[in-house]
């Protein structure tokens, strides 16, 4: 039984550390706290819901599905920060609050008018849809994907910033970005591509939980709240935090509903909270100087 | 000269002055000694329903097919001449099912638009919070599609409710499943007022009728949740022979196909409710076979037996094609009280139509039910079936169903009085 619940936390930790590393990024390099970035996943997951009934089933338009929802979720962060967080990068954080608070607004009216207000769901595909046994626990195929794609994205961004040009970039601008500007980046430009990054894995996210649960108005808030449990306990701006962040929230999930079922809903607010008294720049965050 | 005009002048003003009380009284004359009462004003003005719901946020799926069958209601009554002559208009104010939101809009709607009924409401809460005003105003308010009991210490003579509630819903599972021959039960139940009452109703009708039952575990999922994982393993770790599941809407729908993956179906036997068109259409061929459910409108079977369900379901094939009927035929159903109790009553007095409708029996969607005198509630049925597919549609229905109607399923009218302090 316990190690039903450690795989079970395991799997839905996977998942949030997909959804987090997204807003990791954009906060990290950007210092932009995107509120909306939850209303991206969800976007995203609709947008799958709409694209699978155009393609047939099968390994590969599966993951064409993907490909396209997570590419047009990073388009529209291009839009966002095009038109929108760039006139406030220099605004005091109030407000860019305020206006990533506004988009989420304007993405819960565009699925509300693109998809109505019911339920949706998206079946899982065919060559996932089986089940597996390790150590006498059944769990579903599909989850095994949850976890590779974790992997893959948790190899992708370490090899993007600590094995290329780019990632060079990108720390750079995290770590000093006047100075990073006054060497020749050019910083708008790269902070479109980040924006558009952290939303691409936010659509990569969106797509990936579709199998796992029904689509609904509020699955955004849901996720919202959960990553910022995360991203707060593993600390704000960190990849590793929110891998540990993730895997801390997904266990007290998973051993809170087993040991006192009731207070389940709290653990991980008491976890954030604990971590925000004694360590307030997250486990593996750096405090700001 | 001038004093002659000015006597002249003030003749004329005083004659002013006699016209304009002689019209006041004439108009008084008319107003109050004919006998022009509330009754009369009433012939005249058209008969205003405000519709107070959650057309935004979770309860949505719910309230927006109710409204629906409503207006489907409205526009049929209306054809055939309204409310005793008055033609019947729909007032429609989103509550976000908050309480204070649902009383506010239901305040504004009595006071600034008059309406003659409230309907409305899927939360308990926002139920309560509109009933309160109702009270207050002494306006008629009919809950639906909320199935929270609010029959009991907070009901009064101006709310009704004309469909299930959680009593007919609990013990209709209670009754159902004691005919298995399971004895090791698990309860799980999103943690909200509608989903304990339901359970708490189930398991004491249970344990009634059998002695043999067993509780191997509980849990209480929060509302929203969407990923049932750590649940399902827990369940399944207590090795019970059945599951009583009360999980609505999109948490039902994620609990039942998460749990696919685990073999949960091939050890388990899940009770599910509610288990409406709503929460088993999006799943499409995905809801298990053998799953027993509960549902207030079972497709195709009411159809099939329930000429006034046959003519609705046709009625909204026309304007959708999403099978979404529990609802529908919901909101369609508290017109057709509303107009019975008119037409018993031969007016469209709210204390009148109060009168006339307790103790009214009237043909409804789901066949015949009576409003019961006391308490306000109709006795519409529960189906309790199982799942199974058939070519014809692309999504779960219901076979081997089961009609759970009548006072045998409801808290008596003697013990809600005891509740009320009576």
């Amino acid at each position: 039984m316990l190690f039903n619940q450690f795989f079970s936390g395991l799997i839905y930790g996977a998942l949030l550390f997909v959804i987090a590393s997204g807003l990791v990024l954009t906060f990290g390099a950007l210092r932009i706290l995107n509120l909306a970035h939850a209303s991206l996943y969800m976007l995203a997951a609709y947008m799958t819901y709409s694209l699978v009934h155009l393609f047939p089933e099968g390994p590969f338009y599966f993951f064409l599905v993907v490909f396209i929802a997570s590419i047009l979720t990073a388009l529209l962060g291009v839009l966002i920060e095009v038109l929108l967080l760039r006139r406030i990068y220099r605004a005091e954080e109030l407000l860019q609050l305020v206006l990533t608070f506004g988009v989420v607004w304007i993405l819960s009216d565009v699925v509300r008018g693109g998809w109505g207000v019911g339920f949706h769901a998206v079946p899982r595909p065919q060559f996932l849809s089986g089940s597996f046994t390790i150590l006498g626990y059944t769990s579903p195929m599909y989850n095994l994907l949850i976890l590779m794609a974790a992997v893959v994205v948790a190899l992708g961004l370490w090899f993007l910033l600590h094995r290329t040009d780019a990632g060079i970039v990108i720390r750079a601008m995290t770590d000093d970005p006047e100075t990073s500007s006054s060497l020749g980046i050019n910083i708008p430009m790269w902070r479109t591509m980040i924006f558009a990054l952290g939303s691409g894995l936010a659509g990569l996210s969106g797509v990936l939980a579709t199998p796992l649960a029904s689509l609904g108005l509020g699955m955004d808030a849901k996720v919202l709240n959960d990553l910022f449990i995360v991203i707060i306990i593993g600390g704000m701006g960190s990849f590793p935090g929110a891998m540990l962040g993730a895997f801390i929230l997904g266990q007290l999930n998973a051993f809170g509903v087993l040991i006192i079922p009731k207070l389940a809903l709290i653990f991980g607010f008491l976890a954030m909270a604990i971590v925000l008294l004694i360590r307030p720049w997250g486990l593996l965050g750096r405090p700001e100087e | 000269m001038g004093n002659r005009r000015n006597v002249m002048n003030e003749m004329k003003r005083m004659e002013k002055e006699k016209g304009k009380w002689a019209i006041v009284f004439v108009l008084f004359f008319i107003v109050f000694g004919t006998g022009w009462s509330e009754e009369v004003w009433a012939q005249q003005k058209s008969f205003k329903i405000g519709y107070v719901a959650g057309l935004t946020g979770p309860f949505a799926p719910y309230n927006l097919p109710a409204q629906t069958g409503i207006k489907l209601a409205v526009d049929e009554m209306n054809a055939a001449g309204g409310f005793l002559g008055r033609k019947i208009e729909i007032y429609t104010r989103d509550i976000k099912e908050r309480p204070d939101v649902s009383i506010s809009e239901a305040r504004d709607l009595i006071l600034t638009q008059g309406v003659d009924v409230l309907i409305g409401t899927a939360s308990g809460s926002a139920a309560l919070a509109v009933s309160s005003v109702a009270k207050e105003y002494k306006v008629p308010f009919l809950a639906c599609p909320s199935q929270t009991f609010i029959a009991g210490k907070e009901g009064h003579r101006y709310v009704f409710q004309i469909g299930p509630s959680t009593d007919l819903d609990g013990f209709a599972i209670g009754e159902y499943v004691a005919e298995k021959p399971w004895k090791r039960y698990y309860l799980l139940g999103t943690d909200y007022v509608f989903a304990h009452e339901v359970i708490d109703n189930a398991w004491k009708r249970l344990t009634e009728k059998r002695s043999d039952i067993v509780k191997v575990g509980e849990m209480w999922p929060k509302v929203g949740e969407r990923d049932y994982t750590t649940y399902i393993t827990a369940t399944m770790s207590a090795n019970p022979e059945a599951v009583i599941a009360v999980l609505p809407a999109a948490m039902g729908i994620d609990f039942r196909r998460q749990a696919k993956g685990y073999g949960f179906y091939e050890k388990i036997h899940l009770i599910a409710a509610p288990l409406s068109s709503a929460d088993r259409v999006p799943l499409g061929r995905e809801t298990p076979e053998g799953v027993i459910g509960q549902t207030l409108y079972a497709f195709p079977y009411c159809g099939e037996h329930y000429p006034l369900a046959a003519k609705v379901e046709q009625m909204y094939n026309k304007i959708a094609n999403d099978y979404d009927y529990d609802s529908v035929i919901a909101g369609y159903n508290q017109l057709l009280f509303l107009r019975e109790a008119i037409k018993k009553a031969g007016s469209t007095e709210k204390e009148k139509i109060i009168d006339a409708a307790e103790g009214l029996e009237f043909e409804t969607t789901v066949g015949r039910i009576k409003c019961l005198k006391y308490s306000h509630r109709g006795t519409v049925p529960m189906f309790m079936g199982t799942t199974t597919y058939s070519p014809k549609y692309p999504f779960a229905i219901f076979k081997d169903v089961k009609v759970c109607q009548g006072e045998k399923f409801m808290i008596s009218e003697d013990e809600i009085r005891k509740m009320r302090g009576e």
